[in-house]
């Protein structure tokens, strides 16, 4: 059997969250606007209205761009895409050809335990369609123009990808960078980060015939539609057929890709340059302005955290979850000794994130900073611990919680020890089983201590005293 | 470039969003061809010292800061030219998914 290569490439669409439009001052959040409230002449394309370029997106490319160890052009311009449909009002978009804002640069991502490189063409700024609905049973459709010019970065990878997990993780990479640097709302199931997957087989130097997987906006399903259409393009040419180059969509429901169009018409946008925007050039000021504000990027945080021995899932927990990469950060501070700042991550990958799934939470670093250190300092067990878990995540003090309801554990052995001769005077039966070999009869005498000092006893001090009893 | 073939002229409305008749296709060929043969004689100039440009203006940098600025146009003003309207939607002619 030959071996097929895998070759992939991505586009990704990131719509970026700039309080106004890409070339108008229309209010780019219409998450809860009625359709057609945030239109003007400009994005309407009414005749003698002029784009002028949102600064602020631009800031947002020379960021991403940074964050990719991208050249910055200094000399950028736009450029008008021709084509026609009923989502585009000037029948044109307005993009970047040939000077995009953004050059080559690349992201390093973790597949399998092995840090890989992945470079990316180019990125460039461009303007969104409007949002088409599609009534049914009707023989129309329904156009709101809302969206038409928000502000888009499209990333374009180089074909540098050979396996659907190495796509799932640039595209976790690149969304990551993206949220870190706050650039996008990141809501995928409202289009705010959308992709292409171009992907061929072959089992020679050469590259394959292409297939375009369009418009998908979950990590997952990319994986699952690059494992699919792998074995289906690998299946095709073992039986000797073509791979029609086409454009294929995801169905979910059905787990499969199926054919969208065929290769039709070759794509003439007949880009030429925009002649209604100035060009831009881009100073070094303007890019050290942008870099003395950049925060620390994903992969700078999951060396961090790989240095101080967290295991790749929790990395991958914690970048995923920028407030609770920053409550670690916090605790990790206060508590310093990197065998707690390990019980930080454990509480946080564990009890948390249940409690997290059902509402917001108020947990801070230095409320579970405290909580690690009263179990540390054995003032409570950590059984307690965790009871009050749910309460410190609503926003209260460890130490005031176990003040309040006189949690802490009894240390105090003058205390202790009357209690624990209370507990031998009342069992002489279980003294007996102890002392003919029956080791469980101990477990019992430490319940009933417990018991007696309704939990409140430092277990592993209540043993001690009892063996010391019961031996002497 | 001499006449524009049938072809050439076709794909070029289509493009265009042009509906053109068998006649005018006929028809039409020469003339546009005549009109690229006479802008062709820009490429006899000699601009090998003359450095590219897409802009006459000379401007650069000219944008603008992020800050909202409603429309003093209503909904119903903005969809006037509009041919047809539904809820508050642009209606058009059903376009595939």
């Amino acid at each position: 059997m030959t071996k097929y290569t895998p070759t992939i490439g991505i586009e990704i669409h990131v719509q970026l969250n700039t309080k106004t439009k890409m070339f108008c001052s229309c209010d780019n959040d219409s998450r809860t606007a009625e359709p057609n409230t945030n239109i003007c002449p400009v994005c309407l394309a009414y005749p003698g209205t002029l784009p002028v370029v949102n600064g602020a997106a631009v800031r947002s490319a020379i960021k991403l761009g940074l964050a990719l160890e991208a050249e910055i052009a200094r000399d950028t311009k736009f450029d008008r895409k021709n084509y026609f449909y009923p989502d585009l009002p000037k029948g044109y978009q307005i993009s970047q050809f040939d000077q995009p804002i953004v050059g080559e640069g690349y992201v390093e991502v973790l597949v399998d335990g092995e840090w890989q490189r992945i470079g990316v063409e180019r990125a460039h700024l461009e303007e969104d369609a409007a949002k088409l609905i599609h009534p049914a049973g009707k023989d129309y459709s329904l156009v709101d123009y809302n969206r038409g010019g928000t502000p888009l970065i499209e990333i374009v990878s180089k074909p540098d990808i050979h396996s659907p997990s190495a796509a799932k993780r640039y595209l976790q990479e690149i969304y990551n960078i993206a949220m870190s640097l706050g650039i996008t709302n990141g809501d995928m199931e409202h289009g705010n980060f959308k992709f292409d997957l171009n992907i061929s087989v072959s089992d020679t130097d050469e590259l394959g015939t292409k297939v375009e997987l369009k418009n998908l906006n979950s990590f997952r399903n990319a994986e699952r539609a690059l494992s699919y259409e792998i074995a289906r393009q690998t299946e095709l040419l073992e039986k000797g057929e073509k791979i029609d180059q086409e454009t294929r969509g995801w169905d979910d429901a059905k787990s499969k890709t199926f054919s969208q169009r065929g290769k039709e018409m070759a794509h003439d946008y007949r880009y030429f340059p925009e002649p209604d925007l100035p060009p831009l050039k881009i100073t070094d000021e303007m890019i050290d302005e942008v870099r003395a504000v950049m925060p620390a990027l994903p992969r700078e945080v999951r060396k961090r955290l790989e240095s101080i021995g967290i295991v790749v899932d929790d990395q991958d927990l914690l970048i995923d979850q920028p407030q609770t990469l920053q409550i670690f950060d916090d605790a990790a501070d206060a508590l310093e000794q990197p065998a707690l700042i390990k019980k930080a991550v454990n509480w946080l990958v564990g009890d948390y994130q249940p409690l997290l799934a059902r509402g917001p939470s108020k947990l801070t670093g230095a409320h579970l900073a405290e909580l690690i250190l009263l179990v540390d300092s054995g003032d409570i067990s950590g059984k307690i611990a965790k009871d009050i878990f749910a309460e410190v995540v609503n926003g209260a003090s460890p130490k005031s919680i176990v003040a309040d309801k006189g949690l802490k554990q009894m240390s105090d052995t003058g205390e202790l020890e009357a209690i624990v001769k209370d507990v031998l005077d009342k069992n002489p039966q279980a003294i007996a089983d102890y002392k003919a070999g029956k080791a469980q009869a101990l477990g019992f005498l430490v319940g009933q201590v417990m018991a007696a000092t309704r939990g409140q006893a430092n277990p592993g001090l209540v043993n001690k005293l009892l063996v010391q009893y019961l031996q002497a | 470039m001499s006449k524009l073939s049938k072809e050439e002229l076709a794909n070029i409305a289509t493009l265009a969003r042009l509906g053109l008749s068998e006649d005018e296709l006929n028809r039409l060929g020469g003339q546009v061809g005549s009109i690229l043969e006479f802008v062709e004689q820009l490429q006899k100039i000699d601009a090998s010292g003359v450095k590219q440009t897409s802009q006459v203006t000379g401007l650069v940098d000219v944008w603008r800061e992020d800050e909202v600025v409603r429309c003093e146009l209503s909904r119903e003003e903005l969809l006037k030219n509009a041919p047809a309207t539904e809820k508050g939607y642009i209606k058009v002619k059903r376009v595939l998914q």
